[in-house]
């Protein structure tokens, strides 16, 4: 079975460490952006099988984003989902979102913005690589 | 979509708009009956001049005056002389009262009602005779009798000789009576005129505000733009020809009622502009047309003198009358210079300085009001992301943990595994074995810090729903859920540090527990994290929590109920843990102590009560069950119970 690749965009490095082993264990080549630019950047050249975003992730440039360092997950998120990097990403690929917040409210938001699964953090990172593996099979079904 | 402000600067155009007619009634009812002076209102309504009172039982009429309008055309002809009258005032504007002989030789008096500058009715009284005035009087009712059909010329005169003659000094004690009169109704008529012009001037302030906020955070111009259209929105209340908003950009046009563009170009003074902006202070000042005066406040710097002097040049060129200079901030990022001109294109019309010093600081005071309430709107959006910043913050360092004892296990594994294999090879078992077991000892306690991270999690949401809450801003998502699967779950996380203590949980799950009912599943998740929390922390050692759910349908509601023995809950603080970081007292007397912040129950009742539910406990001297057989403890039992009403639809 041909390796899946995953791009990990989370700009707290310490977080993202055994994130990735993990990830890289169950068999997934993991590439990772520290920021919204660099994440742009990434996905403008290559095409991954599933993005994981962590959605207050801050960015590193300047931005559409009119207030600096919230919420640029949900711009690449939007994206990805309108097809504006296209026809490197495609605009259905299945992204997971992790999320440090708790308002119910806020929740039901980014479930809104047609995420594939939405994590509360925090989470184990075996956990994790459960549930993107299963998201990744959802979405391949849904597809095929 | 620019700014429309909702309501129109509040404008009285009569006195019914502030006083209600029956008010006015009953005041000159009750005035004229005290004074023995007829009296009544004339206000203009759109076309048609009206009197007030208008109930004819209500009209207070000498002889005279009923008997000639009896007749129709005498009536014709007396309706017809008082909108002439008041006609005459209202159009002139005329604020001074007026003694004169009616059209029937009696005198009268004016006394004009002025709110806001404006005449906005006219008061009369009076049908007295004045001395001496007999041949006028008879004079007048010849007159009449001439136009007058069905009139009595001799019954007219004799209603006309049954009013009391008054001097001179005599009339001018009435018109300083019917002056008192109008200045009470006048005074009552300000105190409405003030209130509802206040309560428009705030709901323009909230639109306006509003209108800026949702429009901020887009670019600096279009912000720009936006105060652009609030202050001519504003020069309306302020009655002022126009406002200028001035940026360091490009020529902004003015927009003078009745709102002719005038296009004043500013790319001449920008320089000078810009070295003034970034000033602090706040300059003011006057300049006329005919006389250009600059107030000495102004013009202290050379920057300024530089600026004014070139503003003055562009003025003069234009047909502006009159301008006020004045300096402000909306904003610390978008700073300006507002300059307020008066009678663009047009004659002088009259203003006097006070009247446009009392626009000015007006339109300084909605200045700063607003930069007050954007502030505070600006400080709950800080707020609000503060919020959501401690969310992350809190869970992003637990995600942290969690992942370094996957790492920790990973490594305990490997390490037992290759331990697992020297030992099978070279080592001697009695010296490898116990490193085994040290390695295989790590397992439990990262599996103690994984429970411990999950019990934070509720901690912290318990901070962050209170945070969120005390802003107004704790929303909640009610969505059909079981109740039992939620229990048990959180059970499960409580379990483990029980055990430590040999607590045990037993859930017992009663008639109707697996109906679903709408809940916040993450709030209640907290209210149930609260109650087990405290089952384990305050409960005594090898005893049982038992959690019981069950549907109340007789009452319609969904109880949940944490049941434990241990430290007693006297019965005077049994509402008293409610409140936040009140903590009981048997809890702080016991020699372990026993951590808590006492924000728990608060936070659980909050929650609790957004359901429409309540909880509440009770605590009584018990014996205990334990689980070790036949020991028996004293202690006291206490029950949290917990009741949600059934709701039949989401929301």
């Amino acid at each position: 079975m041909a390796t899946k690749t995953l791009l990990f965009i989370e700009d707290e490095y310490l977080e993202m460490e055994d994130f990735v082993s993990a990830l890289k264990e169950e068999g997934y080549d993991v590439e990772t952006a520290s920021d919204g630019g660099e994440a742009i950047q990434l996905l403008s050249k290559k095409r991954y099988d599933i993005v994981l975003l962590d959605i207050m992730m801050s960015h590193g440039d300047e931005m559409s984003s009119s207030i600096p360092g919230r919420r640029t997950g949900i711009e690449i998120l939007k994206m990805i989902r309108t097809g504006k990097l296209e026809p490197s990403i495609d605009r259905d690929t299945p992204v997971v979102v992790l999320t440090g917040l708790g308002n119910s409210r806020e929740i039901t938001d980014i479930q809104k913005l047609d995420v594939n699964e939405l994590i509360q953090k925090p989470i184990a990172p075996d956990r994790l690589a459960i549930i993107i593996d299963d998201t990744l099979t959802a979405s391949f079904s849904r597809k095929h | 979509m620019g700014f429309e402000p909702q309501m129109r600067p509040f404008r009285v155009s009569k006195l019914t708009d502030l006083i209600a007619e029956e008010v006015l009634e009953l005041i000159q009812l009750g005035f004229g009956k005290q004074q023995g002076i007829p009296m009544t209102i004339i206000e203009k309504r759109d076309d048609a001049y009206v009197r007030i009172p208008r109930r004819e039982d209500f009209q207070p009429w000498t002889g005279f005056c009923k008997y000639l309008r009896s007749t129709a055309e005498g009536n014709r002809l007396c309706v017809e002389y008082d909108r002439q009258q008041a006609e005459s005032i209202l159009s002139e504007k005329s604020e001074s009262p007026k003694q004169y002989i009616c059209h029937a030789g009696l005198v009268d008096i004016s006394v004009p009602i002025v709110i806001g500058g404006e005449v906005i009715a006219v008061f009369f009284g009076g049908q007295k005779r004045s001395s001496g005035s007999t041949k006028e009087i008879e004079s007048a009712v010849a007159a009449l009798a001439t136009k007058v059909p069905g009139l009595n010329s001799q019954t007219l005169l004799e209603h006309a000789n049954a009013i009391e003659e008054l001097t001179e000094e005599d009339l001018a004690a009435v018109m300083k009576k019917l002056r008192t009169i109008v200045g009470y109704i006048t005074t009552l008529a300000k105190d409405s005129y003030d209130t509802k012009r206040r309560l428009q001037e705030e709901l323009f302030l909230e639109a306006a505000v509003s209108y800026f906020m949702s429009q901020y955070g887009k670019e600096r111009r279009q912000v720009r733009q936006v105060i652009q259209e609030i202050l001519v929105g504003l020069g309306q209340f302020a009655e002022l020809s126009a406002c200028i908003f001035l940026s360091e950009q490009e020529t902004i046009p003015v927009v003078t009622a009745p709102y002719i563009p005038l296009q004043v170009p500013l790319v001449r003074i920008k320089s000078s502009l810009n070295k003034i902006i970034p000033s602090s202070s706040v300059r003011s000042g006057h300049i006329y047309n005919d006389r250009i005066q600059v107030h000495p406040v102004i013009g202290n710097s050379v920057e300024e003198r530089i600026f004014l002097q070139d503003l003055i040049d562009v003025l003069q060129r234009s047909t502006i009358s009159r301008a006020y200079i004045s300096r402000f901030e909306l904003l610390n990022n978008i700073p300006g210079i507002f300059i307020f001109i008066e009678n663009c294109g047009q004659e002088n019309i009259g203003v006097d300085q006070q009247s446009l010093k009392e626009r000015v600081k007006f339109l300084e005071d909605f200045v700063s009001r607003a930069r007050e309430q954007i502030n505070a709107y600006l400080v709950d959006e800080e707020g609000s992301d503060l919020v959501a910043g401690l969310a992350h913050q809190f869970r992003s360092p637990m995600s942290w943990i969690l992942g370094r004892c996957w790492a920790l296990k990973k490594k305990r594994s490997d390490a037992v595994s290759q331990l697992g294999y020297v030992s099978q090879q070279v080592a001697d078992p009695k010296i490898i074995g116990p490193v085994i077991k040290a390695f295989e000892s790590m397992g439990p306690i990262v599996a103690d810090i994984e429970n411990y991270i999950e019990i934070l999690k509720y901690k912290a949401d318990s901070l962050l729903y209170l945070a969120a809450s005390e802003r107004g801003q704790a929303e909640f998502d009610f969505r059909l859920w079981s109740v039992p699967q939620i229990l048990r779950g959180r059970i499960d996380l409580f379990r483990p540090r029980g055990e430590k203590y040999g607590k045990t949980f037993r859930l017992q799950l009663g008639r109707g527990a697996d109906t679903k009912i709408f809940i916040d599943r993450t709030q209640m998740e907290i209210v149930f994290d609260n109650l087990l929390d405290n089952a384990v922390k305050y409960s005594h050692a090898h005893k049982e929590i038992l959690v019981t759910a069950f549907l109340d349908e007789s009452r319609n509601r969904y109880i949940v109920r944490v049941d434990n023995f241990g430290l007693a809950i006297e019965r005077e603080e049994q509402e008293l843990i409610f409140k936040r970081y009140y903590r009981g007292r048997m809890v702080k007397d016991v020699k372990r102590q026993i951590f808590g912040s006492g924000i728990g129950l608060a936070v659980a009742l909050s929650i609790v009560e957004a359901h429409g539910g309540t909880i509440r406990v009770d605590s009584h001297r018990g014996r205990g069950d334990s689980v070790r057989g036949s020991v028996h403890g004293e202690g006291y039992r206490t029950y949290f119970t917990l009741e949600i009403p059934i709701k039949r639809s989401g929301g």
